[in-house]
């Protein structure tokens, strides 16, 4: 029981910790530009090599039959 | 004045943009359209947030939800509308697909189909992390068609009960749940069931097409009064803060996005306007990792400060404070 609390009170202190935290803008901008290169990256991916399923069919789906309505 | 000084820059990147849609409409390339797209929607975002003031958002607001249903074109007479598709692409917007006047996908809706296929969601992925690095939780604020009714829904609102804010780890649950049970269940099970979206959905489908149970009726509006009844008694924008996948999803790149409310507490007053008037919940003066993933950047605290501590920060913009500090508003 005791553990069981304790393990309680660490989740909720590194919740608080983590909430609390703040983040330095030179780490900011450098994560935003790797994030912004795999962004592109992805959209090049789903349009030019995966050939995703969205670029076959998406345009005429019936999106409510599938739901079962 | 001040503020006005990187508007020139703003003009070039939309009117490129612009340029390139055009272009990419006459190539048709369909990942070029989709590409230069979403750039005109995020460089005019980011212009209509530079120049901003607390009246805008509504009309953008009104004018997104409008956007998301252009498929209102089909239901008109005449055969001219054949070609137009049921979807054009995905907006990254809680926005029902089902709906017969639906014109842009859902991302959260794609992401199950995804996973039902067993194939690897990069346009997907590539959609959060484009809105997501740029515009972060503004999409939630000014872009989302479903933001705009929970923004009527807290017109009613009591705001009596204030869960607690640990309960907000609860939607980084629910978009896991969303993909697991897709998976397992091979149906897009989270829209069938959980979403209170889908009313928006299953009422313009049941009038064009009569064919919908009258079960699935009752379902919906039983999911929709649910939530609208927790919102009565919490916030409107409940939803939004315990709930929404996509918004999860905008959470985890927002602190990274290009527009943020900063503070200043050179001019704060500490009277605290700004934390009673957030819909969210938030303390916009801590400026910690919690404001920067939940604020959804909707600048009700900007127009409630009476000091200008609080100001949209954009690429086009500098960080200096928007307003000079009213002497009656600083304490002697």
């Amino acid at each position: 029981m005791s553990e069981g609390a304790g393990a309680m009170k660490a989740i909720r202190r590194t919740g608080k910790r983590i909430a609390s935290a703040r983040l330095d803008p030179f780490v900011v901008a450098r994560v935003r530009f790797v994030l912004f290169i795999a962004a592109l990256m992805c959209l090049a991916l789903a349009f030019y090599y995966a050939d995703d399923w969205f670029v076959r069919e998406f345009a005429t789906y019936d999106w409510a039959r599938d739901l079962g309505f | 004045m001040v503020r006005t000084r990187n508007i020139g820059i703003g003009v070039l990147i939309v009117g490129l943009a612009f340029l390139g849609l055009i272009f990419a409409i006459g190539a048709d390339s369909a990942g070029l359209i989709v590409f230069t797209g979403y750039s005109l929607i995020i460089s005019v975002m980011l212009m209509v947030i530079t120049l901003s003031s607390p009246l805008i958002r509504l009309p953008v607001q009104v004018l997104s939800f409008g956007t998301h249903r252009l498929g209102i074109f089909r239901k008109l007479p005449g055969g001219w509308h054949a070609e137009i598709p049921r979807t054009s692409g995905v907006s990254c917007a809680l926005n029902c697909q089902a709906c017969e006047l639906a014109w842009v996908g859902c991302p959260v809706g794609m992401l199950q189909r995804f996973a039902i296929d067993h194939r690897f969601p990069f346009y997907i992925l590539g959609v959060f992390l484009i809105f997501g690095v740029t515009l972060g939780r503004t999409v939630c604020g000014w872009l989302c068609p479903f933001g705009l009714i929970l923004d009527c829904v807290n017109k009613a609102c009591t705001h009596r009960y204030e869960p607690p804010n640990w309960l907000r780890v609860f939607k980084y649950v629910y978009v896991i749940g969303v993909v697991v049970l897709a998976v397992l269940t091979a149906f897009v099970f989270y829209c069938r069931y959980f979403c209170f979206g889908a009313v928006l959905g299953i009422f313009p489908y049941w009038l064009t097409w009569y064919t919908v149970s009258w079960m699935w009726l009752i379902y919906h509006l039983g999911v929709f009064a649910a939530y609208i009844t927790l919102s009565y008694y919490t916030h409107g924008r409940a939803w939004c803060r315990y709930f929404c996948p996509l918004g999860a999803m905008l959470a985890l790149f927002a602190p990274f996005s290009l527009i943020k409310i900063k503070h200043d507490w050179k001019w704060c007053t500490d009277c605290k306007e700004c934390v009673r008037i957030c819909p969210m919940g938030v303390d916009p003066r801590k400026q910690n990792l919690m404001f920067r993933m939940e604020c959804i950047n909707c600048g009700r605290c900007i127009s409630m400060c009476k000091t200008g501590s609080l100001q949209f920060s954009t690429p086009f913009t500098l960080d200096t404070p928007s307003k000079s500090p009213t002497p009656e508003g600083v304490e002697a």
